[in-house]
């Protein structure tokens, strides 16, 4: 019996979701299980840190997928895809707050000691880093932050990040090289301490 | 490629790097030292980044697949709840909303069928279909009479009348009258058929101007008289032909034998009228007079002649009481001499008081009279056909 199981793992997204538009939910359950985190951190990020919301919104996103799969254009990229139907989520919704210009919500807020014990200094300097690239990633202009936020944050690579942006990946290319050198030349202050 | 150098540069120390790599790693680095702070760099994004990611809860992903395991949404569901609420489950079958309304429906009809409420409307309703058709009957009477007047103005404008103004005010008025109700109509017929006989029929048809009138002729119009359209009445030949050899020249010669035949034919039948088989306009004992007359005016032994030369025409008309020469003159377009030969057999015979004499006497002078308008008929130049004139004209005498 277990010879004739599909191993769903080895499937590309996209022919998880052909399956899936056929009625087979178990190509589904492994898109979900595979992007769920993903989405989620997304939204997170996205959506000023708050948790409630982004597993609203990641529900809201999967929700579509099960009502509609044939939205999802067969020949398209579907990780691309799925982040641009979560961005274009997040856009409205920045449209809804009218605090688009935020920049502060674009990158995950602080956070706090799990056990609330004295931190050490390593960790000390650990969160300052952390504060400080929240910060300089704060000035950074939006575009490159964007870019450098998909590459670093959510893992795509530059020409998943340029269908998902809908730009060219030469632009995607450019805006993360400036974006990274101006970051390392801010924050290399902190490598004498932390390392 | 981006992302290749950035892997390079995360898993590969500067010593390392191949000839190729440290191409790709030029673009953010050129020595060691900024090779080692890149890659503390973006380890230390890669941590940070890592340490605020947050995992998602349980209940989302039972969210989510109870969502998948749901049935999928069609639209339209209210259509759902009406038959939910039709179709009442925990109720008995008696007590579902559907079976009551049904019910109630039933009874509602079943009553209606029974009282009969509104049982008047149906007689309402054909009497008003009914009033319809009347009218729809009204309507064609008009239009047919509307044709026949068309016709008759046509001819009185061919061919004036010899009486005087106050007659033609009359007739008139009788015209206006014939085209607004049905009543007119009567009246109208009475005076076309008057006036008609003065037109053309003549020395008979003015011997019997009073009783005319007093006929009502209405109810005696037969089909197939109106259809006899080139069957002419001999006292109505000797004029119409005349008439249109004025108005168009088209007419040929040859038809002048042909119509007297058919006259002949016509006063057969008019003899066998006088046994009674038919009734005409005219009432019996007139009709009789008028037919005498027609056949000793006119019979197959009358002769038309048509010379035209150059500038002149030069028509004869040689009937058993008269014999009429006329001259006209194309180029001048005028009647240049016309005469009239003696009455032979007719004054003995049919003309017995002197009132008759007198309209006889009368009937020649419009002869004179028609003939001096022809210049007037050319003129006004209304192409209207010869066998169109002598059908109305035929019509009015009968």
């Amino acid at each position: 019996m277990q010879l004739f199981k599909k191993d769903y793992s080895t499937y590309k997204d996209e022919e998880l979701m052909r399956l899936y538009v056929k009625g087979d939910r178990k190509a589904f359950e492994e898109i979900y299980r595979r992007y769920e985190k993903f989405m989620v951190n997304f939204f997170y990020r996205k959506l000023w840190n708050d948790r409630i919301k982004s597993e609203d919104f990641t529900h809201d996103l999967f929700a579509k997928i099960i009502d509609k799969p044939e939205s999802f254009d067969l020949n398209r990229n579907f990780k691309t895809w799925l982040f641009s139907v979560a961005n274009n989520m997040c856009k409205n919704e920045y449209k809804k707050q009218e605090i688009r210009k935020n920049t502060s919500h674009e990158v995950p807020e602080g956070y706090e000691a799990k056990d609330g014990k004295q931190l050490a200094d390593k960790e000390v300097d650990k969160n300052a880093f952390r504060e400080q690239l929240k910060l300089e990633l704060g000035k950074l202009n939006d575009k490159h932050r964007e870019v450098f936020m998909l590459r670093h944050y959510d893992g795509l690579s530059l020409n998943e990040i340029a269908e998902a942006l809908g730009i060219n990946p030469g632009t995607v290319k450019s805006r993360l090289h400036n974006a990274t050198k101006e970051l390392a030349s801010k924050l290399t202050i902190y490598r004498k301490t932390i390392l | 490629m981006n992302g290749n150098v950035e892997d390079i540069i995360k898993n590969k120390q500067f010593f390392e790097l191949t000839q190729e790599e440290l191409k790709l790693v030029g673009e953010y680095v050129q020595t060691e030292e900024e090779f080692d702070e890149m890659k503390w760099f973006l380890l230390n994004v890669g941590e940070a980044f890592a340490a605020d990611k947050v995992e998602a809860s349980a209940d989302l992903k039972s969210r989510v697949m109870d969502r998948l395991a749901e049935p999928k949404r069609e639209k339209g569901i209210w259509l759902n709840s009406v038959g939910a609420f039709l179709w009442t489950k925990e109720k008995q079958f008696y007590q579902q909303p559907v079976f009551q309304m049904g019910l109630a429906a039933l009874l509602i009809v079943g009553f209606i069928f029974v009282s009969d409420p509104f049982g008047g409307m149906e007689n309402e309703a054909d009497l008003a279909q009914n009033l319809e058709t009347e009218q729809d009957d009204t309507i064609e009477i008009k239009s047919s009479k509307e044709q026949e007047v068309s016709m008759d103005s046509v001819s009185s404008k061919l061919v004036p009348s010899r009486d005087d103004n106050d007659q033609s005010l009359a007739l008139e008025q009788d015209r206006e009258g014939e085209l607004s109700n049905l009543e007119d109509f009567e009246t109208t017929s009475d005076s076309r058929f008057y006036r008609s006989n003065e037109l053309v029929g003549g020395v008979s048809a003015n011997l019997e101007d009073q009783k005319l009138e007093e006929e009502d002729i209405s109810g005696d119009m037969d089909v197939d008289e109106l259809e006899m359209v080139d069957e002419v009445a001999p006292g109505t030949y000797s004029w119409t032909i005349e008439e249109n050899e004025k108005k168009e020249k088209n007419v040929e010669v040859q038809n002048a034998p042909e119509q007297v035949e058919k006259v002949a034919g016509i006063t057969a039948k008019k003899e066998s009228r006088k046994k009674g088989k038919d009734k005409g306009f005219l009432g019996k004992k007139n009709r009789e007079q008028a037919e005498n007359k027609i056949s000793t005016d006119v019979s197959s032994d009358d002769k038309y002649a048509r010379n035209e030369s150059d500038n002149q025409v030069t028509e004869t008309i040689n009937t058993n009481s008269a014999t009429t020469v006329t001259n006209f003159d194309l180029n001048n377009q005028q009647t240049i001499a016309e005469k009239e030969g003696p009455m032979e057999s007719y004054d003995a015979e049919e003309i017995t008081d002197e009132s008759d004499k007198t309209k006889f006497a009368e009937s020649s002078t419009s002869k004179d009279a028609i003939g001096n308008k022809r210049d007037d008929a050319k003129t006004t130049s209304i192409s209207i056909g010869a066998s169109k004139e002598l059908s109305s004209l035929f019509f009015t005498v009968k």
